[in-house]
């Protein structure tokens, strides 16, 4: 089986075309749609990548991240975060809490799988 | 003296009537006959340092001699240069010079610099509501989101060769169902800001419904409780017209306290807004005396004044030209208002200068205290006032306030909480 990836985001059209490009290339995509309990999302799938929308309801990406940080388990854990909010200062507070890549929204597909793979064969 | 038509003329009148011959002039101005003799004909044009020398000789006003230069001008271009190069260029025999010299480059600079500060205005107002109006950010977000879901998914058809057909279908599907969203979502985006820029105005909550229609009637509540047929009925939503009835509770308690008639006296006496003065004067609580002062129509002098509680949050205002309060978010943290928060029932007088585009100078009296009686372990909520009033009064030392941080171009300000857009 290929490496995993957990998409975390809330908006299911976005969610359904990631993960067909995504598993075409051979990657198994799990998706979680809120935010309150990602975490536990995370513990239980144990990807080898994490897709992190930053708006999301319960708990924003950031706030996620912040936690996956703190924690052993996901300090080294490659995180792609993807936001609507392309600003300069959400781009910063996204690398300094971690995040390994940043994309804005909207995104173009080769992109994300460059990336993608970029993050996955390290 | 006759008034001639060109300054050449009346530099030539003005010796004459002196009895001076050319020559004695141009020696005790320091410039050869020859000059002055293309001066007075009109074929040199003169400003600054040589018109003051010139009507030092002669013994009158500088401004006699220029007249034929409009005082306006002059007064706009030395604007334009206080506004566009941080006050480094403050002479105004500079822009007599420009104004005398080259009329049509100063009528350009002048024009220049008004759509310049429209712009600019014009940016801080959208700059406002990007960063703090919570439904503008929300219609951008969902409209992006949708761009993002349609452009993934019809790259996917598009460039998929061998794609399921049930895949496809779903896809069509989706775009079809994303397609609809984008254009509802783009819809009311577009409403949304015609109806900011069709008046500038933007009544998204029951607190915007409240001040467009608090500005529209000039803020006079007085009017509007005592002759409520007379002022335009307000169209507000239930929430907005709770908060209108309110102030409107406020104001007649006020009212009762201190009527307008009063005021106007009081003001009449003492000469001036201070409402420390009149609240002395007439033995009446500074807030009572803020509130009457902002609304009634106790007097034609322009005024404003903003109210806010605790937690910074802004409760009241009535807007003045060149005194920028935010629709949304926090403040200047500069301002006399949240200095008199940390001082509660106690009087400050500061005058600030506005950094704003369109920004004065203003004598601003804040005040704080908590009215009313709270009840036994009930969090005191004081509420900081401030009332501002424009002054021609240039301080030795200014205070320079801004809106807020975003919009403000004062660099190395301690206070500053997020980076300016402005530069």
């Amino acid at each position: 089986m290929g490496k995993s990836i957990l998409l975390i985001e809330d908006e299911a059209n976005i969610i359904e075309a990631l993960s067909f490009v995504l598993s075409r290339d051979g990657w198994t995509v799990y998706t979680h749609s809120n935010g309150h309990d990602a975490n536990d999302a995370i513990s239980a799938r144990q990807p080898d990548l994490v897709i992190l929308d930053v708006m999301l309801p319960g708990k924003s990406g950031f706030e996620i991240l912040a936690d996956l940080r703190a924690s052993e388990q996901g300090k080294d854990l490659p995180v792609m975060m993807l936001t609507a909010r392309g600003q300069a200062k959400d781009r910063d507070r996204a690398f300094e809490l971690g995040a390994s890549q940043f994309m804005t929204k909207p995104f173009i597909n080769d992109e994300v799988r460059a990336a993608v793979r970029n993050l996955l064969t390290e | 003296m006759a008034n001639p038509a060109s300054l050449g003329q009346r530099i030539r009148a003005l010796r004459i009537e002196k009895g001076l011959k050319q020559s004695d002039l141009a020696l005790r101005a320091g410039i050869s006959a020859s000059y002055l003799n293309l001066i007075e004909h009109d074929r040199r044009r003169i400003a600054g340092k040589l018109l003051n020398t010139l009507s030092l000789v002669l013994g009158v006003d500088p401004s006699l001699l220029s007249q034929g230069v409009e005082a306006s001008v002059v007064a706009r271009l030395t604007e334009v240069s206080q506004h566009n190069a941080d006050g480094k260029f403050q002479d105004t025999d500079q822009a007599l010079d420009i104004a005398a010299r080259f009329p049509m480059w100063a009528d350009l600079l002048i024009s220049m610099d008004r759509k310049l500060r429209g712009l600019e205005q014009q940016v801080e107002s959208l700059s406002d509501r990007l960063a703090h109006d919570p439904h503008l950010a929300t219609s951008l977000h969902e409209v992006l989101t949708t761009v993002t879901a349609i452009r993934s998914t019809s790259s996917i058809l598009a460039d998929t060769d061998d794609i399921e057909p049930e895949w496809q279908k779903r896809f069509f599907r989706n775009i079809n169902e994303d397609s609809v969203r984008l254009a509802e979502g783009a819809e009311m985006l577009v409403r949304y800001l015609d109806a900011g820029s069709a008046k500038d105005e933007v009544r998204s909550t029951p607190k915007d419904e409240l001040d467009s229609f608090l500005k529209e009637i000039d803020y006079d509540l007085e009017s509007l409780i005592l002759q409520p047929d007379e002022v335009k009925h307000p169209v507000l939503s239930t929430a907005g017209q709770k908060m209108l009835e309110e102030k409107c509770d406020q104001m007649r308690h006020d009212l009762s306290v201190l009527p307008t008639l009063v005021l106007k006296d009081a003001l009449s006496k003492i000469g001036s807004m201070d409402p420390f003065a009149i609240s002395a004067h007439l033995n009446v609580s500074v807030p009572t005396v803020i509130r009457c002062l902002s609304h009634t129509n106790c007097s034609d002098q322009a005024r404003g004044m903003v109210a806010c509680d605790i937690s910074g949050t802004f409760v009241h205002r009535r807007t003045i030209d060149g005194f920028h309060v935010p629709r949304y978010g926090a403040g200047c943290a500069i301002w006399p208002l949240f200095e008199a928060l940390q001082w509660q029932q106690r009087p400050i007088a500061r005058l600030v200068t506005h950094t704003g585009r369109e920004g004065g100078t203003f004598e601003t009296y804040s005040y704080s205290s908590v009215e009313g009686l709270p009840g036994v372990d009930a969090v005191p909520n004081p509420i900081s006032y401030m009332l501002i009033v424009p002054t021609k009064e240039k301080p030795a030392s200014l205070r320079l306030v801004g809106a807020s941080c975003g919009v403000c171009s004062v660099q190395n300000c301690q206070h500053r909480k997020e980076p300016s857009i402005i530069g």
